[in-house]
This record gives C-alpha cells, sequence and structure tokens, in this order.
C-alpha cells in the first residue's frame, strides 16, 4: 500500500471556481469524519471533479456539476453511506457536543461517586452522586436526540472505531461476555436488593434473597428492554456499575466473614448481646447499694422509658441453642441476681450467687452521708452468700471482707470519667 | 423498475469485477460500470465504495502524478480482494439463478 504524493496532489490540482467551491461544501459535511481520512477522500473528489470538469466542457457552472452529482451535502452523505463512514451528526450536533459531553461526565462522577461513598459510608458523597445523576440523566434521556448527540461525540465513535472485528479473539471474547448477560441480570437484582435492605431496614440476608427474587425479573425486564432502546444504556450503566460495586463488596466481605451487607460498613457496632458498658465491658450483674455504700437487695431496675433492664441476654450459657433462656434464669428477678457461668470441673452452666463485694461510694459535697462521716465504704454482706465463690472485688484499693464483717474505709475513688 | 436499490447489494461485486479487468483510478471505476451498463451507480457511492474496500484490506492503492490535471490514485486487487470476488461472484451466481428459477416462468 503506497499512500505516498497525496500532499503532492493537494497542491498541483487547481480547480475552476465553482468546482472548488463544490469541494469546499463537501469538506465541510465530512469535518467531522478523522482528518487524515477526510483529506484522502477529498484528494480523491478533488481529482473526480477535475474529470468532471474536463467532461463538462471545461467550465462547468455550479448548477451544471449539481445536476450530475447532486448537492455536496448529498453528495458526502452517499459516500458516508457506501464507505461505512458514520452518518452526519444533525446540524445540531456540534453545539450540543458541551451538553451532551457534561452529561457523560456528570454520570460518570456520579457513579463514581455513588460507589465511593457506598464503600466508605459516606452518605454526602451518595447523596451529591445521585443529584449529578438527576442532572445528567434528562439531557441523554431527551427524545432520542440525547443518545444520538453522545454518540456522536468524537471520543465516543472513536472508542466505537477501535471496538475488534467480528471472528478476532477479542470479538470472540466479547461475544462470550454477551452471553453471559442474562446471569449479571440475576446478579444485579440481588446486589440491589442488598442495597435496598441494607440502607433501609439493616442487615438481614432473608430480606435480601426474598427482595432480590422479585428484582430478578424487573432487572431482565430492564435489561431486554435496553437491548432494543439504547437510550436505557446511559441510566442503566451506570446502575450497572453501582451493581457491580456492591457485588465486589459483598463478595469482599463473604470473604473475610463479616456481615454480608455493605450497611455493615458504616455500622461498625455488631449488635451484641446481653448488656454493655461502653461497649467493651460486658455488665452480667448490677450490684445496687445506696448512698452510704449498704448494699440493697431486691431492687428492679427501669431505663428512661420504663423498661426492664434485663443483664441475662448476655450469659452464653443461659441460653438454650435456640436463644431462649435456660431454666432457672430469669429474666425478670430482682437485682442482685448473681451471675451464670460454666463450672470448670463439670463444664455444666451453673448459677453463681452475688458474693461479698466492696465498693467506693463518691464523695459529692450534696451527700448528707458521706458530707458527715467522710469517705465510707461498707463490706457488704453476700445477700444470699450460700456456698462460697471467690469474693470479687470491684474498684480501686479494696480489701476483701470476711463474711458479714464491716471492713476498714478504703480512701474514696471517684468515678473514672 | 429502480435498479439502484438493487445494485446497493451488489456494488462491491461490481467494483470488485471492474478493478479485476486492471487497476483504475475512481472515476475510471465509474467509467467502467456505466461502460457495462450501470447508468444509475452514484460518483459518491462508488468512490464510498473503493474506500471501504480500500480499508478492509481488499485493495492496495498507489499514487500516479501526472503532467497536467490531477494526480490520480489508482486502486488495485490483492488477493484477499480476488478471493472476495470470488466468493460474491459465487453468491451472486447462486442467487441470479434462484432468482431465474422463480421469475423465468412470468
Amino acid at each position: 500500500m503506497s499512500d505516498d504524493g497525496t500532499t503532492q496532489a493537494r497542491t498541483t490540482t487547481q480547480l475552476s471556481g465553482p468546482a472548488e467551491e463544490y469541494l469546499d461544501g463537501v469538506r465541510a459535511a465530512l469535518a467531522d469524519l478523522p482528518g487524515p481520512e477526510v483529506a484522502e477522500i477529498l484528494d480523491e473528489v478533488r481529482a473526480h471533479l477535475a474529470d468532471l470538469t474536463t467532461e463538462l466542457g471545461g467550465d462547468p457552472g455550479t448548477e451544471e456539476l449539481t445536476a450530475r452529482l447532486g448537492p455536496p451535502d448529498a453528495y458526502a452523505d452517499e459516500l458516508r453511506a457506501a464507505a461505512g463512514y458514520p452518518a452526519a451528526p444533525g446540524p445540531e450536533g456540534r453545539p450540543r457536543h458541551g451538553i451532551a459531553r457534561l452529561a457523560v461526565a456528570a454520570l460518570v462522577v456520579s457513579t463514581l461517586l455513588l460507589a465511593s461513598g457506598l464503600l466508605a459510608g459516606e452518605p454526602g458523597a451518595i447523596l451529591l452522586g445521585l443529584l449529578l445523576a438527576a442532572l445528567g440523566l434528562p439531557v441523554v434521556a431527551r427524545g432520542g436526540r440525547g443518545p444520538a448527540s453522545i454518540s456522536a461525540l468524537p471520543e465516543v465513535r472513536r472508542l466505537a472505531a477501535h471496538r475488534p472485528a467480528p471472528g478476532t479473539p477479542g470479538a470472540m471474547v466479547l461475544d462470550f461476555l454477551a452471553s453471559l448477560q442474562p446471569a449479571w441480570w440475576v446478579a444485579r437484582a440481588f446486589a440491589a436488593a442488598a442495597l435496598v435492605v441494607g440502607v433501609l431496614a439493616g442487615i438481614g440476608l432473608g430480606a435480601v434473597l426474598l427482595v432480590g427474587v422479585l428484582a430478578v425479573p424487573v432487572s431482565v425486564w430492564v435489561g431486554r428492554r435496553s437491548r432494543r432502546d439504547r437510550r436505557w444504556l446511559w441510566p442503566v450503566v451506570p446502575l450497572n456499575a453501582l451493581a457491580a460495586v456492591v457485588l465486589f463488596g459483598l463478595l469482599a466481605d463473604g470473604l473475610t466473614g463479616s456481615y454480608p451487607s455493605p450497611a455493615s460498613q458504616s455500622h461498625p457496632a455488631v449488635y451484641q448481646s446481653g448488656l454493655w458498658q461502653d461497649g467493651e465491658r460486658e455488665i452480667r450483674d448490677i450490684r445496687p447499694v445506696d448512698a452510704a455504700g449498704n448494699p440493697l437487695s431486691d431492687v428492679y431496675l427501669f431505663d428512661q422509658d420504663g423498661r426492664p433492664i434485663d443483664t441475662s441476654g448476655g450469659a452464653e450459657c443461659a441460653h438454650n441453642g435456640d436463644g431462649r433462656l435456660s431454666t432457672g434464669v430469669e429474666s425478670n428477678a430482682p437485682y442482685p441476681r448473681g451471675t451464670w457461668d460454666y463450672d470448670p470441673i463439670t463444664g455444666e452452666c451453673r448459677h453463681v450467687p452475688p458474693g461479698p463485694l466492696v465498693v467506693a461510694v463518691p464523695t459529692t459535697p450534696t451527700s448528707t452521708a458521706g458530707a458527715t462521716a467522710g469517705p465510707t465504704a461498707t463490706a457488704a454482706p453476700g445477700a444470699g452468700a450460700t456456698t462460697a465463690p471467690p469474693p470479687t472485688t470491684a474498684a480501686a484499693p479494696t480489701t476483701a471482707a470476711p463474711e458479714g464483717g464491716p471492713t476498714t474505709a478504703p480512701p474514696p475513688v471517684p468515678p473514672t470519667r | 423498475m429502480d435498479t439502484s436499490q438493487l445494485l446497493k447489494g451488489v456494488l462491491d461485486l461490481a467494483v470488485l469485477a471492474v478493478l479485476d479487468r486492471g487497476d483504475g483510478y475512481g472515476y475510471e471505476v465509474v467509467r467502467g460500470l456505466r461502460a457495462a451498463g450501470l447508468h444509475e451507480v452514484g460518483d459518491a457511492s462508488v468512490y464510498g465504495t473503493l474506500r471501504r474496500l480500500y480499508h478492509a484490506g481488499l485493495l492496495t492503492s498507489y499514487v500516479v502524478p501526472s503532467e497536467e490535471g490531477p494526480h490520480r490514485k489508482y486502486y488495485s486487487l490483492n488477493a484477499p480482494g480476488r478471493e472476495r470476488l470470488e466468493e460474491l461472484a459465487k453468491d451472486w451466481r447462486a442467487f441470479a439463478e434462484t432468482m431465474e428459477g422463480l421469475v423465468g416462468a412470468a
């Protein structure tokens, strides 16, 4: 193939005025095609016009040329059709490039924002992404003209030109991927279900599966629809990207063994049974004392809404396999209750009654007991000390008391807060 | 009957057949088609077809400078082009035979 000499050809031939005008018309109508290709074509058209000029008597007018070849636009269109070039963009195609480009950029950026916002648990990014998508979608969805203006974008066209030719390995890979499309439709339905259920209702594998099964027909419908009407691709492609991110997150979560929902990433506090102080210290029993430090028994405790406070949920062995409390463990008993634990010898779950305990009651200026008597702490006899569990000590340097006997008062320990 | 519709499907074959007789530049191919009786083929269609066949690797091209008038870009059939011509010619004969069998009695 030798395509040299075209530059020469371009400069040596001088056409007559009307022929040169005709050539300009064709050039303008092909302006959206790649430059080198246009130059090649115009060289040939120039030669063509020169031949016709000779044939038509040396000095044809514009009418004669048009009568023979049709108007320059029609000539260019016919050439495009025969050469397999993309059809000419509409008259409004060029100024629309800016809007189309903006719309594509908005969709791409919104997809990235949605995906990263979801991964990082950043609601602001998700909101901004949705806003951008809402701005971009109307442009591409408008009356069929939007996608045309987008597919007329030079960069989009260049991408399309790089599609592998049929029969090549690249095309075979693409065909294979295309044949997997229905599987993807199902997968993305479950991704959407995980997203919706995760955001709206927290975590629940059953709910995800249920919503996923309901979402599959919708997803398949959208997939078939977007095969026929390519306009659907513009909203579907960003959502697909989102679904891919969710699926990726689910897979990653599944591999690391955490909860199967992206929502778990934004709510790291996992549900723990029982009563916990600051999420790290389990409260297995409550030992009420009065202001003087005297232990109280048969105390019922309620939260700010009047619901009973129950510490029995945290004791692992207090539950049967199905989550119900074992016999003997009451969730509405008064405090102190004692604890439930595995017997180190028999391995059975047994009740450990509350042992003697020395607590430091904080001194407060307004407290009459503390103000007059100074720092006091009393050793309390166990409420129902029948067996002899090791004495439990709490708070600071205290001494365990022999059963029933008062001890010396330790220095007051302010609450660690 | 408007033969331009019929022509669209066989323009590749027609252009390849003209070039099979000898190399030619665009307008020569147009004239070759006209001389063969295909008057309705558009000039621009022939130029476009030549570009497409060239990009498909069925033609090679070379430029012949001329003293007066424009330099000519000649197109020439290469081996894949000849293969393609044979294929298309075979298809055409089978199709023409079928059509003849269908409309021969009319």
